[in-house]
């Protein structure tokens, strides 16, 4: 697995870590999970590449932006 | 034509403006938020980046509290009902637009709320101060009169509203797009504008900002796009507030507009607006069997000597978008002593020329003489 996939209560909130990720330098894809439990319901996400995780960490923590990470298979969650 | 009923809507619209909402309707405009294929998320996407804008352009720092409505009057709507307390007593202006005015009689009516009004004559905060009571929990208000352009300064409304703890809500849609705002420093609790007038977007589109800290109860529920197995709303903002399909075209449409006044920035628009108002009133003053009240900011107010409707009729067969009536706002013309017989507004935006001013004065003057 080479990308890690952050969750947020809403796509609002998706919407604005994608912006606060490409001020930190990191590439990010916004995408919808239905099929997710954590929230009640269908969530939006980011899709980061793993070499993007600590940078895009610090820069959601810094801003606090609430996030959760899903099971990535590579020890990152 | 010469169109000069700005203060209702603008027209013309930037090109940017225009352009954005062809490119969306032919080439992003999915449901947002709703879907996970490209054309909802761009649409998202796009949205959020007129959340920031807006956040930016009114000096605030969280895009998240800015909800998307449909106008100003849904804005002011939401705003009232999530946020002021059941058994409260309200103050409201005496210049105040129905946007304001029919929400708080429905809600007094239906034995909600009580409110009265406070003079715009004189010292605001001293006027406000005295109409206060024990149970007065929230203060309406516009920033700027639909009929005369009177203003009222948001940071005295601040200021007294974080003196005795009370709730603001102000009506900035005449005031939008024509005055710098900077939220940081005059907070409130619900900033609530249109997009469609001086912020240059298209009809349909609307916002309120809810300020630092705000948990709004929802207002209007339905589908938000997640948390969909629960019953109930999100408790987050924006989504707490925005049930149903949101309208992208009109929300893309704003945030090209507000790109727009920031370009040309907000200095030079209330200079050019007040520039051609001063034409108004100066070629009006010196027509016979006109009369012309006292106005601000970017709004004439006129009559004609025999009574509104026929200047109204001719000054429209002329090519001339001006609007006559009562403006929504009886209280306004009641202060103003034209309750009886209503008054004409021309009202200018950014967009306007002195050829157009010109235009219109000459049929003012041609009319005038012939009737």
């Amino acid at each position: 697995m080479n990308e890690v996939i952050f969750t947020f209560d809403s796509v609002t909130y998706a919407n604005k870590a994608k912006k606060i990720l490409s001020r930190a330098g990191v590439q990010s894809k916004l995408i919808k999970l239905s099929d997710s439990n954590e929230s009640g319901g269908c969530i939006h996400g980011l899709s980061v590449s793993k070499e993007g995780y600590y940078t895009a960490v610090k820069a959601l923590r810094e801003l606090g932006v609430s996030y959760r990470v899903r099971s990535t298979g590579n020890g990152l969650s | 034509m010469v169109y000069l009923d700005n203060a209702a809507t603008t027209f013309p619209k930037p090109k940017a403006v225009i352009s954005e909402v062809k490119k969306c309707i032919s080439e992003y405009c999915g449901n947002p938020g709703r879907s996970g294929h490209t054309l909802s998320l761009e649409a998202s996407e796009r949205i959020y980046e007129a959340r920031e804008a807006i956040a930016v352009h009114f000096g605030f720092s969280r895009p998240e509290n800015v909800v998307f409505t449909y106008n100003a009057t849904y804005a002011l709507n939401i705003a009232m009902w999530a946020k002021i307390p059941k058994n409260s007593h309200v103050l409201c202006s005496d210049i105040e637009h129905n946007a304001v005015v029919r929400p708080l009689n429905l809600m007094k009516d239906r034995g909600y709320i009580d409110y009265s009004l406070f003079s715009t004559d004189g010292d605001i905060e001293e006027n406000i101060k005295n109409a206060l009571t024990p149970q007065t929990k929230a203060i309406v208000s516009t920033l700027s009169s639909n009929v005369t352009g009177k203003k009222l300064s948001l940071r005295a409304l601040s200021r007294i509203a974080s003196d005795n703890g009370l709730i603001l809500i102000v009506d900035a849609s005449q005031a939008a797009g024509h005055e710098k705002f900077d939220l940081s420093k005059t907070p409130c609790a619900c900033f609530c504008a249109p997009g469609h007038k001086g912020l240059f977007g298209i009809q349909g589109s609307g916002f309120v900002i809810f300020g630092e800290g705000e948990h709004p109860r929802s207002v209007i529920t339905g589908g938000s796009g997640s948390n969909s197995k629960s019953p109930f709303m999100p408790v987050t903002l924006p989504e707490s507030q925005e049930a149903g399909t949101l309208s992208t075209p009109s929300i893309a449409s704003l945030l090209r507009g507000v790109e727009f006044i920031n370009a040309v920035g907000i200095e030079e628009i209330s200079y050019k607006e007040s520039l051609l108002c001063d034409k108004i009133k100066s070629g009006l003053s010196v027509i016979k069997g006109v009369k012309l009240y006292e106005t601000e900011g970017s709004i004439v107010l006129f009559n004609g000597r025999k009574g509104m409707d026929m200047l109204l009729s001719n000054l429209d067969k002329c090519g001339i978008c001006v609007r006559g009536g009562y403006h929504c706002a009886p209280s306004a013309h009641i202060r103003l002593g034209t309750d009886k017989t209503g008054a004409i507004r021309a009202s200018v935006s950014y967009l306007n020329s002195v050829k157009d001013v010109e235009h219109f004065l000459k049929s003012v003057s041609k009319i005038a003489a012939e009737i």
